[in-house]
């Protein structure tokens, strides 16, 4: 009998996984989420940082920045997560249960109970700047502080709820995901507090000073994390490096969302100068693109790590170390 | 099917579903079974669990070959050949069951000595009239009987008579015969013979089943039968549809006899049926040439003239088949009650008598000539099942009008509209003149009635929900279509007229749609006392004297009395389960029983016990109801001029034969042959290696231009090809390609092709292919799969494309139809398409490039 | 979740014997017939005869055809698998875990359902199904929004009608009862294919399929090969087991950079 070639059939494509099939399910998941990640984190570090800017007693304009910034990145978060519900008519089933395993559902009641703190907070700064006046300075800052573990657990999260699944791009960055998000989530929230101070303003320049060595602090973890995270997704990371995914996450994420930020900031210190003009505006700026972009990335790198089922055996064959 | 009919006596299979899970050894050979019987097949995976061997026999790898325990694959169209290897394996190696074949077959009778083989022929028996392209059957009588009147021509399209079918035995009673079966002229010598070139290297060549496979599947119905063990074997239309489906049949019944596994446990030949009721429709027939309870039809070529005439021709002296009078007689009154009369005889002279062949394919020719004008089609697609279908769209066209009864709108009630002949404008709308009722059909679930399945069992269904809209159920439709044509002919004074107003048709009508109560019809068929209409217990009570009617004697004791409707009664138990519905006949499950007890009458073994002679009371008894009279004991001899059933003896277990036994060598009732033979199909890509015909000889074929064949060995065809069914989709798709659920399962129409011959036509896998025969041209997405291989023949690897035959330009799901492929021949004794095995080619490519994206 | 209290309270679950699967896809049917599911995408694959491909919100038995090569040589059935793939019920499940809104609940038959009046179509049960089962239909046309799969036939169940897919099946490789019993029968089974010579293993105890904080499967099959080959994964965990270790390095990771950040700002 003849020999034959390499003919495609109905046979030869069945490897170690079926047709190629995807094995787990991704979610549906796209930019409403990717906004609620950005906002969400951007809400709850901007809290935390304004109760705790309060705590050190810094800057006030620090502290009135982060109450207003909070706020205003809370408010989105709502619509942008009912919107993204299959039945946002259901959206308060939510708050039907606490689930203690499940990080949406502690996510739910952190957004719940941090987003009221942070509407408290924007409530008082707006009557202090409306009264001109100070108003209850001891309970406020206690009352400050109990928003912040909630601020906390929004401020990262979204990192658990997407370690928490079986989607092996996500999982596999465990534990690393949640602190590269609250890492990138300190960094943008600070940013957006430098911009909200103004730049190179003469009256601000010393907060500033003191807002970029945090922000540096921030990126540096947050690199640290990241390139932790990569060196441990192996294999399993492709969807995220390469292709497409990769042609963002590259440049925008993490080149021009944490590293270039970050060398510009180190720079100054580094020539023993001040960070000024548009290095600085830079480096006020890209982290908060850096940030978005994280999270787009990851949303999308996962829905792409789901329908490589090869990743997802490699990680639950017996073999694998976990 | 005469392929059991002419070797056990009855068409119908020869065993219950539920008995294979007895067998020790389940083969099937011509049958999907796990696809297209998963019910059934059920019970072969019972038996396997028990440790029983499985082995499949197929040119296709299919979902039944993967849970045999072996597969073994053929060349379409070579069965005869593998089962006369088989044959001639267990003669020359000694392992048929001895005791059995002496006992019970016809193995020792003496055949006239004029018989000359094909052996000797070089591929024909003795008495081929080459002019006629028919056999004069005397020389394969048996020594000592009368010569059988030779068919007359006509028997190309009407049933034989049953003094033909089985055996004319006028003369000396018992038959000489040599018991020692040395006697060249007795029928095993015969036997021994004609298949002793039928080895495994034969086998080989011709089918391409390695010799070690053969052997494989040798030993295991050797050692599978016997005393202690016996062997079931399972076929469909993997086997019928072939210009010599009765004979492949036939020398699995021979083969079956010499192995002594007819009529016990586990053994047995199981036909499986089509449709879930198309035994039914051939026991209360759809057919042209036979009435309810297997009756000929009276045709105008024999004595068929006068009721006398009818019972003198077809009433053979011995045998069960003696009793035939009385089921004419009773069928008669209950067509014609009252009116029907000794004295009239019975309005026999109404029957209508065949004087042409009026099988499908001359029927479609008819109308594409001119000839037929009206058509109804009830429940069938012949637009996409139908063989040749391109052509048989064309003679649809020739008709004045045709009724479709449906479920959905079919490709038949639509082919002026959107057949591939409106397409590509051969045929045009404008131009056609029929005109097309399409009327809706009730569901089964929609309606009250039987289904006689497989194993000749009657199981009642009752209506669940009315049928919605204007859907009818068939039992209205005929009875009102009757009800308005006996008014329009009420007046009139022709024999046409007659026919209508003889009838006694009275079944009351029910609900808001006057629906015919359908259980008046099933006790009708069961029959009854004319005087005082009490139910008949069973057939022993018609008589032939018009004091009884019966309208399918078969089908007797159905329905013995007033309010017991035993198709409708459902207790089951481990072992045959008596109670679940009614089998025919007399609700025996197991067919020609008395062959599980030895000559004595005592089981051949405990192990394969089913009935024996209860010598303390004088009766058979056992687990199923004795397929034997049932105080006859076993050393009950033949009457020497007895007729019916006391000229039989109380071992001859084959009753409706006329000598009892099992024919292993059938002198009467085939017209092509007493023994099968191996010939090629129709269209073949081999010669036939054993004879230097090619083809069957009788095998039919309608020359038409747009039926041409393919030459054996025509370089334009090389590709051998056959069709068949997936589990997903039935036949022509009106019930599948319709259901969302099911059209999903397989949405496109593809080719299976080996990679082999996907690499040499440059497809890979899901590419389109045009698949052309000398009769059209068919696209189809390639399915590349090893379960495809090609089968080697003379060193030569000879490629089998496999096409499931499902689709059609109309439903969810659409696709080419296979049939317009498939060529009009039929087999000489049913006129059975040969949709199996015929030859083809295959390209890359498409011949449409708009059609359906999947 | 209720208990009723006339229904016995045991668990129920599946056997699924993928030796005795002729691949006849009536179990997938009859699950779509009872349950009114609608029909899928057309899609032919090429792909032996599966072209449903695999379980989702609106195919709850999925009947997966793997054909290997050697398929149509001696090996049978180890050549071309077929197995029916259903909602594993797990005994912790990851859909229930992850659900939000308590949609997901376990029931008096100890089975995992959906109660979709309550679901509110966030998706989250998807991902974290380590079986890829569950799935929110977000079809323009049919889809609800709302997350469906297999309930165990939990409207036939109450009414003592064992459910329709193990109804249909023709040769009892669907079998349904008791998990006790149906692990004893499941271990003969192995028992007995392994004596014949075939490499046949249970699919959904601790050991193979489940384990890893989901424990053992309330639907168990028994494979005859790789269970990757099945479409099924190894060894998978309950993707929950990394919430509390997560929201713990979370929160230092938070709580350092706080710290960091106050450093950074504090007066002075
Ligand atoms: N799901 C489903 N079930 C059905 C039907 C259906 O359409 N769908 N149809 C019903 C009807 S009407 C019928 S008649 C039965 C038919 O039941 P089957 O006879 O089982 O049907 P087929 O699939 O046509 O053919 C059977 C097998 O014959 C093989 N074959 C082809 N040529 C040859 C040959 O020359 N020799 C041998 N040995 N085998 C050959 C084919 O490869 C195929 O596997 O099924 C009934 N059941
Ligand atoms: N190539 C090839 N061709 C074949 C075969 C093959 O193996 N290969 N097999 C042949 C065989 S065995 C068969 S049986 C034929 C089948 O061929 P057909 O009988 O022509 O095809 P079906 O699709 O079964 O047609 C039955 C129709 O009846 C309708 N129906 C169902 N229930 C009812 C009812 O209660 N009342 C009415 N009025 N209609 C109803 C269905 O919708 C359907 O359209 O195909 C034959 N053709
Ligand atoms: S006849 Fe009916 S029950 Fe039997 S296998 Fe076919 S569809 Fe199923
Ligand atoms: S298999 Fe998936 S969907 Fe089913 S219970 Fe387990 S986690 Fe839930
Ligand atoms: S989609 Fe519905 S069932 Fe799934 S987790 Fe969300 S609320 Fe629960
Ligand atoms: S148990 Fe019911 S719902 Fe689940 S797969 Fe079977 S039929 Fe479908
Ligand atoms: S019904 Fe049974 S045999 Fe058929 S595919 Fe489903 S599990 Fe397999
Ligand atoms: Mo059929």
């Amino acid at each position: 009998m003849e020999e034959y070639s390499d003919t495609r059939t109905a046979t030869s494509q069945v490897q170690d996984t079926y047709y190629g099939l995807p094995a787990v399910r991704a979610p549906h998941w796209r930019w409403l989420v990717i906004f609620y990640f950005f906002f969400g984190g951007v809400a709850g570090a901007t809290y935390t940082i304004g109760a705790v800017a309060e705590a050190v007693s810094a800057d006030r304009r620090v502290v009135r920045a982060a109450r207003y910034l909070a706020a205003a990145a809370f408010l989105p978060c709502p619509p942008l997560l009912i919107l993204d519900l299959g039945r946002p008519e259901r959206a308060l089933n939510m708050f039907r249960i606490l689930k203690l395993k499940s990080p949406m559902s502690l996510g739910s009641w952190a957004l719940f109970f941090a987003g009221g703190f942070a509407t408290l907070g924007a409530g008082l700064q707006l009557a202090e700047d409306l009264l001109k006046r100070d108003l209850l300075p001891g309970p406020r800052r206690l009352v400050m502080l109990a928003g912040v573990p909630f601020s906390i657990f929004l401020s990262g999260y979204t990192g658990i709820l997407l370690a928490a699944t079986n989607i092996p791009l996500w999982w596999r960055s465990f534990p690393f995901l949640s602190p590269t998000f609250v890492g990138s989530a300190y960094s943008a929230s600070l940013c957006a507090i430098t911009l909200f101070l103004g730049l190179d303003r003469e009256e601000t320049r010393d907060t500033g000073r003191r807002l970029a060595r945090a922000e540096s602090i921030c990126l540096a973890a947050e690199l640290t994390f990241l390139t932790t995270a990569l060196v441990r997704l192996g294999a399993i990371g492709r969807p995220l490096r390469t292709g497409k995914i990769g042609l963002i996450f590259w440049p925008v994420t993490y080149v021009g969302g944490i590293l270039v930020p970050l060398l510009l900031q180190l720079s100054g210190p580094a020539r023993g100068k001040e960070v000024t003009g548009p290095r600085r505006t830079a480096a006020a700026m890209l982290p908060l693109i850096g940030s978005l972009s994280l999270r787009a990335v990851m949303i999308f790198a996962g829905r792409e790590s789901a329908n490589r089922p090869e990743d997802y055996f490699a990680m639950t064959s017996r073999a694998a170390e976990r | 099917m005469p392929g059991l009919g002419t070797r056990l006596g009855r068409g119908g299979a020869t065993t219950a579903e539920n008995d294979l899970a007895n067998s020790d050894c389940v083969i099937i050979m011509g049958s999907n079974m796990a696809e297209n019987h998963p019910i059934c097949f059920r019970f072969v995976m019972k038996a396997r669990e028990r440790g029983a061997k499985v082995i499949h026999i197929d040119p296709r790898f299919s979902r039944t070959s993967a849970l045999a325990d072996s597969y073994v694959r053929i060349r379409p169209g070579s069965d005869i050949a593998f089962l006369g290897g088989l044959i001639n394996y267990v003669i020359q190696h000694e392992r048929y069951f001895k005791e059995y074949v002496a006992a019970y077959t016809n193995a020792a009778t003496l055949i006239n000595a004029e018989f000359q083989d094909t052996e000797d022929l070089d591929g024909l028996f003795s008495g081929f009239n080459r002019d006629r392209n028919r056999y004069d059957h005397d020389s394969w009588q048996y020594q000592g009987q009368p010569t059988a009147p030779s068919p007359p021509m006509h028997q190309q399209f009407s049933s034989m008579s049953y003094t033909q079918r089985v055996g004319n035995m006028e003369g000396q009673w018992p038959p000489p015969s040599d018991p020692t079966m040395t006697d060249p002229n007795c029928v095993f010598q015969i036997v021994k013979r004609h298949f002793a070139r039928y080895t495994p290297e034969k086998v080989e060549e011709i089918c391409g089943v390695s010799r070690e496979q053969f052997l494989e599947v040798a030993e295991a119905i050797s050692e599978n039968s016997g005393r202690e063990r016996t062997t079931a074997w399972c076929y469909a239309v993997g086997w019928t549809q072939h210009t010599k489906g009765p004979q492949i049949i036939g020398a699995c019944a021979l083969l079956q006899l010499l192995m002594g596994n007819i009529g016990r446990p586990g053994g047995g030949i199981l036909a499986l049926r089509g449709h879930a009721s198309i035994q039914g429709s051939t026991d209360i027939p759809t057919l042209f040439d036979i009435l309810p309870g297997y009756l000929s039809q009276p045709n105008t070529f024999d004595e068929h003239q006068t009721l006398e005439q009818y019972i003198e021709t077809e009433t053979p002296k011995t045998g069960y088949w003696n009793n035939l009078p009385k089921y004419i007689i009773s069928l008669l009154k209950a067509y014609y009650g009252d009116r029907a009369t000794a004295e009239n005889g019975y309005c026999y002279d109404l029957l209508p008598k065949i004087s042409s062949d009026y099988s499908t394919f001359p029927m479609f020719l008819s109308a594409k000539e001119g000839l037929v004008r009206g058509m109804f089609v009830m429940g069938q697609n012949p637009a996409v099942g139908g063989m040749n279908t391109g052509y048989m769209r064309e003679a649809l066209a020739g008709l004045d009008w045709l009724v479709v009864r449906d479920l959905f709108e079919i490709e038949t009630a639509t082919f002026w509209r959107d057949s591939p002949e409106v397409k590509s404008g051969k045929l045009t709308p404008s131009g056609i003149k029929t005109e097309v009722f399409l009327m809706p059909a009730a569901i089964v679930a929609e309606k009250d009635g039987t289904f006689t399945n497989t194993q000749r069992l009657l199981q009642w269904h009752d209506r669940t929900v009315e049928p919605p809209g204007d859907a009818t159920t068939e039992p209205w439709f005929l009875h009102h279509l009757h009800r308005r044509l006996s008014d329009l002919y009420a007046a009139e004074v022709t024999p046409q007229a007659r026919q209508l107003q003889a009838l006694d048709w009275q079944y009351p009508v029910e609900g808001p749609k006057d629906e015919p109560v359908v259980t008046s019809i099933l006790k009708e068929i069961n029959g009854y006392t004319v005087a005082d209409r009490v139910q008949l217990k069973g057939f022993d009570a018609c008589k032939d004297d018009g004091s009884t009617a019966c309208g399918c004697w078969i089908y007797s004791g159905v329905y013995p009395e007033e309010g017991k409707n035993l198709a409708r009664s459902r207790v089951s138990d481990d072992s045959y389960s008596p109670g679940w519905g009614f089998a025919w006949p007399a609700n025996r499950r197991i067919l020609y029983n008395r062959a599980s007890a030895d000559p004595e009458g005592k089981p051949w073994s405990e192990r394969k016990k089913l009935i024996w002679w209860d010598e303390s009371d004088h009766k058979w008894t056992g687990l199923d109801v004795p397929d034997f009279p049932v105080s006859k004991a076993p050393d009950t001899p033949a009457k020497p001029d007895g007729k019916g059933m006391d000229a039989l003896s109380g071992t001859d277990p084959f009753i409706m034969m006329g000598d009892g036994k099992g024919w292993l060598f059938v002198p009467a009732g085939l017209r092509d042959g007493p023994l099968p033979t191996h010939y090629e199909a129709m269209e073949s890509p081999a010669a036939n290696a054993l004879y230097g015909r090619q083809a069957n000889p009788l095998a039919r074929y309608w020359p038409r231009r747009q039926n041409r064949l393919a030459k054996h060995g025509d370089p334009s065809f090389p590709y051998a090809v056959t069709t068949y069914r997936l589990t997903e989709h039935h036949t022509a798709g009106g019930m599948s390609r319709w259901v969302p659920w099911l059209a999903e399962l397989q949405p496109t129409f593809f080719a299976e092709i080996s990679p082999r011959l996907a690499n040499r036509i440059g497809a890979n896998n899901g590419d389109w292919v045009v698949i052309s025969t000398p009769r059209s041209e068919i696209e189809a997405r390639a399915l590349v799969t090893e379960r495809m291989q090609p089968t080697r023949l003379n060193g030569k690897a000879v490629e089998t494309v496999g096409l499931p035959y499902h689709w059609g330009y109309a439903g969810i799901v659409k696709g080419d139809a296979a049939n317009d492929l498939v060529s009009l021949v039929g087999d000489p004794n049913v006129s059975i398409e040969e949709a199996k095995a015929f030859t083809c080619n295959v390209r890359k490519g498409r011949l449409r490039y708009e059609s359906s994206e999947l | 979740m209720t208990i009723t209290e006339d229904v016995p309270h045991t668990s129920k679950g599946f056997f699924t014997d993928t030796s005795v699967c002729i691949g006849c896809k009536a179990c997938e049917v009859a699950c779509k017939q009872w349950n009114q599911l609608p029909m899928d995408d057309l899609v032919w694959m090429g792909s032996s005869y599966d072209n449903t491909h695999h379980l989702s919100s609106t195919t709850w038995r999925h009947v997966s055809f793997a054909e290997l090569p050697g398929a149509g040589g001696a090996g049978g059935q180890t050549n071309w698998l077929m197995m029916s793939d259903v909602c594993k019920h797990c005994q912790h499940a990851g859909c229930l875990e992850a659900c939000p809104t308590g949609a997901i609940i376990r029931t008096e038959f100890d089975t995992v359902v959906v109660q979709q009046d309550v679901c509110n179509g966030c998706n989250y049960c998807v991902p974290a199904c380590p079986y890829g089962v569950i799935e929110v239909n977000m079809t323009a046309s049919t889809g609800d929004g709302k997350a469906h799969k297999c309930t165990l036939c939990y409207d036939r169940l109450k009414d003592g009608l064992e459910p329709a897919c193990a109804k249909a099946c023709p040769t009892d490789s669907i079998q349904f009862g008791d998990i006790g019993d149906l692990q004893e029968r499941a271990q003969q089974r192995v028992e007995d294919l392994r004596q014949k010579g075939l490499d046949a293993y249970i699919y959904g105890t601790e050991d193979m399929g489940g384990g890893q904080g989901i424990g053992n499967l309330g639907a168990q099959f028994l494979l005859l090969d790789k269970p990757q080959r099945y479409n099924l994964p190894e060894h998978p965990t309950l993707p929950q087991n990394r919430t509390l270790p997560g929201v713990l390095v979370m929160t230092v990771t938070a709580l350092a950079l706080s710290l960091a950040t106050a450093w950074s700002l504090r007066k002075g």
